[in-house]
């Protein structure tokens, strides 16, 4: 086989064209290219809770703040398609909606969606939106879920589900 | 957005004046307190900023120690020659801790008041009492893998992160401080920290104003030095358990240790219980087991965390195996 010569740029320490304005944070991104004006900025309020519902949500002093052009919660937010169906063959075309009734699935999970000016006004009202929330009883650790766990058989075209329990201590060394 | 005053001071007493009105803080390099700050768990009305002040120098003492500026950071202190020939544990415990670009922050003074990383202490949605006096801990019935297993108290179970301050504790080190009435004071690193118990708001025996203005360094300990850290990842990750060891051996015996953990407590945890029991022991697993057992003999787990027992002793034992070449 005849010798491999890498060819100039490759393995040669060149400056990027680049780099100087990245590592300074002035190369602008896409979005600051955007014709339609300054972008806005939005923030996810997230769940505090695993389960449950919100019961109450108040936006009044978030909508108030400063440089805040838009709130959303379930109270506002328009309609969608519910979540899923599971099985749905592509799992990227189920349905996921956000702030679309008061549900809470799990934690971290939006329950309001504030918009501004800035990013950091955008933080300062997400964290005024005050939230009442009716918790429920969730299932927070594996085995104590795994006699209701559905096998789903396959996790898309081609792609069969793994079943297989072994003992991971098995094939390590004695423990010191 | 929370409105606070930005102030530059151009000397250490002007610093310490202004740090002791209500609600100010110093800063130094930040990576902490801005943190803090844009997630509203810190919101001082008042920022000094000591950056200017001259606490730069790393100097030799006369007793053949170190004095370490409070604004030395993280990096530079690392690669200082004497550290690395004398004090190399503190150079491991530094260059295992944070990233490159927060070690060129992050200076002395602030690694040793750096807050917990207790994820409750990061949610404001979740009680605890170190950032709402007498709200409660969550972490006590939740997610603990983190926190402390010694010395600490039902109301707060969050651990000390620096791996720094580990290795300084190891060391006997001292604190020098300035207070508003230009006072100075020297503090073993040890008396620095204050149990939580129910004021788990309050972490140090500093007092409104007070500025570290140094860390000093006794003379080099003879024996070798050691600082092992275990964590999730092999970079950029707190330590579960970290071990700063400094051991002087025989052949086959231990003549002097010194032992400290990181990640088990509020504070870095010197073990003179482990000490007592390495002094003239022999270079076996039963001596190490022996020590882990008695520098844990007092811990506490609180059900996520529980493995940190074990792996304290265990961390302990490879620790010493590897500074003494031993079994």
């Amino acid at each position: 086989m005849a010798e491999i010569k890498l060819a100039a740029p490759v393995g040669l320490p060149l400056d990027r064209v680049d780099g100087r304005l990245k590592v300074t944070g002035r190369a602008p991104y896409a979005y600051e290219y955007a014709a339609q004006g300054a972008a806005l900025c939005g923030i996810i309020v997230p769940a505090s809770i695993g389960k449950g519902r919100v019961a109450a949500i108040d936006v009044q002093e978030a909508r108030n703040a400063p440089g805040v052009r838009l709130v959303l919660t379930k109270d506002n937010a328009p309609p969608q398609h519910p979540f899923g169906p599971v099985d749905l063959p592509d799992r990227f075309a189920r349905a996921m909606p956000a702030l679309n009734n008061d549900e809470v699935p799990y934690f971290g999970f939006p329950v309001a969606f504030v918009v501004a000016e800035t990013f950091e006004q955008a933080s300062a009202a997400a964290a005024m939106v005050r939230v009442r929330y009716a918790p429920a009883k969730g299932n927070y650790g594996l085995h104590a879920a795994a006699a209701t766990a559905i096998d789903p058989g396959e996790l898309g075209p081609n792609e069969p589900a793994e079943n297989a329990i072994g003992d991971s201590a098995a094939p390590l060394p004695a423990r010191r | 957005m929370k409105p606070f005053r930005y102030e530059k001071a151009s000397g250490v007493a002007a610093a310490c004046a202004s740090a002791a009105e209500p609600a100010a803080k110093f800063i130094a390099g930040g990576t902490n307190l801005v943190d803090l700050m844009k997630l509203q768990i810190e919101t001082p009305a008042h920022l000094v900023d000591i950056n200017a002040l001259p606490l730069r120098g790393i100097e030799e003492t006369s007793e053949n120690g170190l004095r370490i500026g409070a604004l030395v950071s993280n990096s530079a202190l690392a690669a200082d020659i004497r550290v690395r020939r004398q004090y190399p544990l503190l150079s491991q415990a530094l260059l295992s801790g944070a990233s490159g670009h927060l070690r060129n922050k992050a200076t002395t003074g602030g690694n040793l008041l750096q807050r917990t990383r207790c994820p409750y202490f990061y949610d404001t949605t979740k009680p605890c009492n170190k950032r709402v006096r007498g709200s409660g801990c969550a972490a006590l019935h939740g997610l603990n893998r983190m926190n402390a297993v010694l010395g600490v108290s039902d109301n707060c179970i969050a651990a000390h992160p620096s791996d720094m301050a580990v290795a300084m504790t190891a060391l006997g080190a001292q604190i020098e401080t300035v207070t508003r009435d230009g006072d100075t004071r020297t503090i073993p690193i040890d008396a620095l920290y204050r149990a939580p118990g129910d004021t788990p708001d309050i972490e140090t025996v500093l007092v409104p104003g007070e500025l570290i203005r140094s860390v000093v360094l006794p003379p080099p300990p003879s024996g070798r030095q050691v600082y092992r850290k275990v964590r999730d990842r092999a970079s950029y990750a707190f330590g579960l358990v970290s071990v700063a060891m400094i051991v002087a051996h025989d052949n086959d015996r231990v003549r002097t240790a010194r032992v400290a953990f990181g990640g088990l407590s509020y504070k870095p945890w010197r073990s003179h219980e482990a000490e007592a029991a390495l002094a003239g022991a022999t270079l076996t697993r039963a001596s190490y087991d022996a020590a882990g057992k008695a520098a844990l003999k007092n811990a506490r787990g609180y059900g996520h965390n529980n493995f940190k027992i074990p792996l304290a002793r265990r961390t302990l034992r490879a620790t010493l195996a590897d500074a003494t070449e031993s079994i």
